[in-house]
């Protein structure tokens, strides 16, 4: 470009055009009838959603700003006026030999009302949506770094029967302290039934997931829909992958890390 | 397992997120204890106005009765409800918009506040767009632009290499309605005589200047109407018959 003055950042644009080629992460797909010794296979996702820098400030904003949105807001006082009670002057101004009083609610007074007491009020506060999303980022990054974060084909069981699945759960080790996303519209009724009753588990779909719940939970499940969604929704869009590029067979690429969710 | 040394080796859970440090400042709490530093009297000191409830000065300003700094010097002037800010183009500016394919310019398509407000050359189209020659010689793309008003030295760069400018006059509602794309209302045109005289001068481009009218192919039916009618005083006499002569 041969402009002479530069009022925008030409050399930004220079970069961007001559960037790095950017790998994607891997992480071993899991599955509900899993056979162990059957070939495992990847799934490539996006490094600019999960293998994020880590912001354990970001986490703490989020998961704050979540907390105060829950919060109810409902304490309240009477103040002075609220309370109760007659405007008439308790004892004459003077003459008497105690201390001067106006009307019987006053906060001095045992009965009367509270001075600055609570109020209901809204705790809710607002953070900028960048912020919200850069803390998705960085508790997808963060489960994934601490291999709690899985892929599943798809978040959907065979039976309505809660025993079976928590059967199949004890099994995987994920009996306790799992959450399920689904990319889909709704959790699969099966599943939804089958792990209604059982504590420890969740099943959330990917546009009702928060920061807070990847935080809290101790592991995060996600199936292939959910993958997909989210790096719509966070990624940079800088390394597009396709369906068919999604599960990898190929594992023993170099670049795979044997990463599985732990018990 | 990753063998990457890890410089957090706890896991990061509810019970231990924290925020930044130094992002988060305690809050000042008066008239709590005199071990807060900041009890009893709680910075106020001992009586007096200030020391009061409710604010401490009689009003915002007041100097204890020496003439404020808002007394100390005379007004001056008048603000001008008529006044017009332009946003203001250059020519460098928009060939680095060309050169990136930002912006694309035909004599059917010229450039209007739209093009440029959209394509982010321009912030904010104020009350219309006025196009300045900063770095003329950096214009190499004949341009067709159609801006509020343009500096002489603008005019010139454009027209040399081949583009074309005529500046078009935008009241705010017809402002709006070209930054919208709204074509079912018809622009105003020009009423207070400065306008008038301004718009209808091919030495600014104006849209209404006879030449303008010819060369212009976004020309509309109206216009040549209005450049008529509103160039006329040009050749009008006045009826002296029968008229004492002082």
């Amino acid at each position: 470009m041969a402009t002479i003055a530069p009022t925008t950042s030409q050399s930004k644009l220079a970069i961007r055009k001559a960037a790095d080629s950017i790998k994607p992460v891997y992480v071993t797909m899991s599955s509900f009838t899993g056979k162990s010794n059957s070939a495992k296979k990847a799934v490539a996702l996006d490094p600019t959603v999960f293998d994020h820098p880590i912001r354990r400030d970001i986490l703490h904003l989020c998961v704050v700003h979540h907390l105060d949105s829950l919060r109810q807001g409902t304490a309240s006082t009477k103040t002075r006026a609220e309370v109760a009670g007659s405007r008439r002057k308790i004892r004459p101004q003077k003459g008497t030999g105690r201390a001067r009083l106006g009307d019987r609610q006053s906060p001095m007074l045992r009965g009367g009302g509270v001075a600055f007491g609570p109020k209901p009020r809204d705790f809710s506060t607002k953070l900028n949506r960048k912020v919200i999303q850069m803390g998705m980022r960085v508790a997808l990054t963060m489960k994934l770094r601490e291999q709690r974060l899985g892929v599943l084909q798809r978040i959907n069981w065979w039976s309505h029967k809660t025993a079976t699945l928590n059967s199949r759960l004890s099994g995987l080790g994920w009996r306790t302290g799992t959450l399920f996303v689904t990319g889909e519209s709704e959790v699969p009724a099966r599943m939804r039934l089958a792990s209604k009753n059982l504590r420890g588990i969740e099943c959330r779909t990917v546009a009702d997931l928060v920061v807070y719940d990847i935080v809290k939970w101790r592991r995060v499940i996600l199936d292939l829909a959910a993958v997909d969604a989210l790096e719509r929704a966070l990624g940079k869009g800088l390394l597009g992958i396709s369906d068919s590029e999604r599960v990898v067979s190929d594992v023993t690429h170099s670049s795979v890390e044997e990463v599985e969710p732990s018990a | 397992m990753s063998s990457v040394f890890r410089s957090k080796t706890a896991r990061i859970t509810l019970s231990n997120l924290s925020p930044g440090p130094n992002s988060q400042h305690a809050q000042k709490r008066l008239g709590r204890g005199q071990g807060s530093g900041r009890g009893g009297t709680s910075g106020r000191g001992h009586k007096g106005q200030k020391a009061r409830a409710g604010n401490g000065k009689p009003k915002a300003g007041f100097e204890g009765g020496q003439t404020p700094i808002t007394k100390r010097f005379p007004k001056k002037g008048f603000v001008n409800p008529n006044r017009k800010v332009y946003a203001p183009v250059n020519l460098d500016r928009i060939q680095y918009w060309i050169d990136q394919g930002r912006l694309q310019s035909s004599p059917e398509n010229p450039i209007t506040a739209r093009e440029l407000l959209l394509s982010g050359c321009i912030h904010n189209v104020h009350d219309g767009i006025k196009l300045l020659g900063d770095n003329a010689p950096c214009l190499k793309t004949p341009i067709h632009i159609t801006p509020s008003r343009a500096s002489q030295s603008a005019i010139k760069a454009v027209e040399s290499i081949g583009g074309s400018v005529f500046c078009q006059y935008y009241n705010p509602l017809a402002l709006r309605d070209c930054v919208k794309s709204r074509e079912d209302r018809i622009s105003a045109a020009p009423t207070r005589r400065t306008d008038i005289l301004w718009y209808t001068n091919w030495h600014n481009r104006g849209y209404l200047s006879p030449e303008a009218i010819a060369k212009n192919p976004k020309v509309e039916e109206r216009w040549k109407e209005l450049s008529k009618q509103l160039l006329s005083f040009k050749d009008q006499t006045f009826d002296t018959k029968g008229i004492k002569k002082m």
